[in-house]
């Protein structure tokens, strides 16, 4: 999407965004388009060997506050493999009543391989942010995409007391609409925080999708990698394998999210069991 | 004059609590359990919930419900319900259209998703046939291969045979509680008592639920129920299932 179709005039504290596209060229995946607009940079790091193409997406301002709008997205090419993944958490600030909003849009081109792995994005309390997240993936491409949220810093003993919390996504194979979902808290914070069919406890949560055509063939695969860990689940709908997981925090959501991507990749295209450097650090 | 004016008056009256209590009558009969969509056979993720030790009692069905109403899966249908009522009343199919799919694709799991289409299908074959009305006939024309939410197909008979919104909201979502407690009523177990308890203390939530389907844009509904969402996930795999969801 273009960044002067969503410059809203009102509200803004700062409009921005990037977008990235692949193709193949040489029988290699390479660079095809790159905008990159404040606060929103793409770095690539060295390749490595066996892994497919990356790149990092970076926010420079430090984090999202309430107005902001960024506009972010990624066009795997047919034929390319790429890894996409974020420098750091993000962190979306304490809102005095305005609302951030993040848009994504993740096209998959034939016999592509598209992971797209942000790190976790932190709630302050009192935040309010609405994320949507397009896709569409032609016959033949594979994606597997996460979002993580954690709601509160719960070093700083804060939790999610009000404000937004807003995760849509839209899936759509070869521009036919197969799965929607939004997961929305925006009332009632403490009691849904602790029901047990609401939040259950939880402050971290992950949804993960692989959206290809052996989607569902995929299902015991990830049940096999989450186990019997009952705070976690895989269902297929539609042809779009759909995977949740909820934990008491960041930290154990990442190794559990990280244990499950590193060993679905392996299984399912033949990369090693590894995650993106910048996880690490 | 005066003894006319009366009798108009009277006559008004009478007319629209005749079609107030002919609306009561469908809507009693279209989402009672007697109506043959099989909606008994689902407990969305209730059946999970207690194999793993969640609910256990009145008072947790009564939180797991509310949930699942006020936050969850009964917000969203009653907004799709109420999408779709809006767009037979506007006569526009297009929009009804749009409802259809997104009420399609709009699905947290399989078996879910599965709650949600048979008792479509079935409600829409039934209404045809006992029920019948041009938009229903319409309605089946749109889908054009694709699953029908029974939400979507309750909001299409009321508005098309002059069933207020609010109402239709209200015994949806009643109906969708009522299902629940039973479920719960035989699984936990509990009491029959026990189960009414709740569902009367549900009657609140359900008033709620339907307001806010009713007044709250459609892009502004989602689910805070992600408790449900995994139990339902979970129920896929569970070793003993008497449900279906």
């Amino acid at each position: 999407m273009k960044h002067d179709q969503i410059i809203k005039p009102r509200l803004q504290r700062s409009v921005g965004g990037a977008s990235i596209a692949v193709a193949l060229r040489d029988g290699r995946t390479r660079l095809a388009d790159l905008y990159q607009h404040d606060p929103c940079r793409i770095l690539f790091p060295h390749d490595e060997p066996g892994e497919p193409f990356g790149a990092v997406l970076v926010t420079t301002s430090g984090g999202i506050a309430g107005g902001d709008r960024l506009d972010l997205g990624a066009a795997w090419g047919p034929g390319t493999a790429a890894q996409i993944t974020t420098q750091a958490a993000e962190k979306v600030y304490r809102s005095t009543g305005d609302t951030a909003f993040v848009s994504q849009t993740l096209t998959v081109g034939a016999g592509a391989w598209a992971e797209w792995l942000p790190q976790e994005t932190i709630l302050f309390d009192g935040a309010r942010l609405a994320r949507e997240t397009a896709v569409d993936v032609a016959p033949g491409g594979r994606l597997l995409a996460a979002e993580l949220v954690v709601l509160g810093r719960a070093a700083r003993g804060e939790g999610f007391t009000y404000g937004l919390w807003q995760d849509a996504w839209r899936v759509r194979r070869d521009g036919r609409p197969v799965w929607l979902d939004r997961a929305r808290l925006d009332r009632d914070h403490q009691r849904t925080a602790k029901a047990a069919a609401g939040l259950n406890g939880a402050a971290a949560f992950a949804t993960i999708l692989y959206v290809a055509d052996d989607a569902a063939e995929r299902l015991e695969l990830a049940r096999e990698l989450l186990g019997d860990d009952p705070r976690a689940g895989a269902t297929v709908v539609n042809g779009v394998l759909v995977i949740r997981l909820m934990h008491e925090g960041a930290q154990s959501l990442r190794r559990a999210v990280g244990a499950f991507w590193m060993g679905f990749r392996n299984a399912a295209a033949g990369f090693e069991p590894r995650l993106p450097r910048v996880w690490h650090t | 004059m005066i003894t006319t004016t009366i009798m108009i008056t009277i006559t008004a009256t009478t007319t629209i609590i005749m079609t107030e209590v002919a609306a009561l009558y469908r809507l009693m009969t279209w989402l009672s359990p007697a109506y043959p969509t099989g909606g008994f056979s689902y407990s969305h993720g209730l059946e999970y919930a207690v194999e793993a030790g969640m609910v256990t009692t009145g008072d947790a069905l009564f939180d797991w419900i509310e949930t699942t109403l006020a936050d969850g899966p009964g917000l969203i249908d009653g907004a799709l319900l109420a999408a779709a009522w809006r767009a037979v009343a506007a006569d526009d199919e297009v929009t009804l259209g749009e409802v259809i799919e997104i009420a399609a694709c709009w699905r947290g799991t399989s078996e879910t998703a599965l709650e949600a289409f048979q008792p479509g299908a079935a409600f829409l074959s039934t209404s045809r046939s006992a029920w019948p009305d041009p938009w229903l006939d319409r309605l089946a024309g749109l889908l054009a291969g694709r699953p029908l939410a029974h939400a979507v197909a309750v909001g299409v008979a009321a508005a098309a045979s002059g069933v207020p919104l609010a109402a239709a909201l209200v015994a949806y979502l009643e109906a969708f509680a009522a299902n629940l407690v039973s479920a719960g009523v035989r699984l936990v177990p509990l009491g029959q008592t026990a189960g009414q308890i709740a569902q009367a203390r549900l009657l609140p939530v359900v008033l709620a639920a339907a307001g806010r389907a009713e007044t709250t844009p459609l892009d502004e509904i989602g689910s805070a129920a992600l408790g449900v969402e995994l139990a339902s996930m979970r129920h896929e795999t569970q070793y003993t299932r008497l449900f279906r969801s």
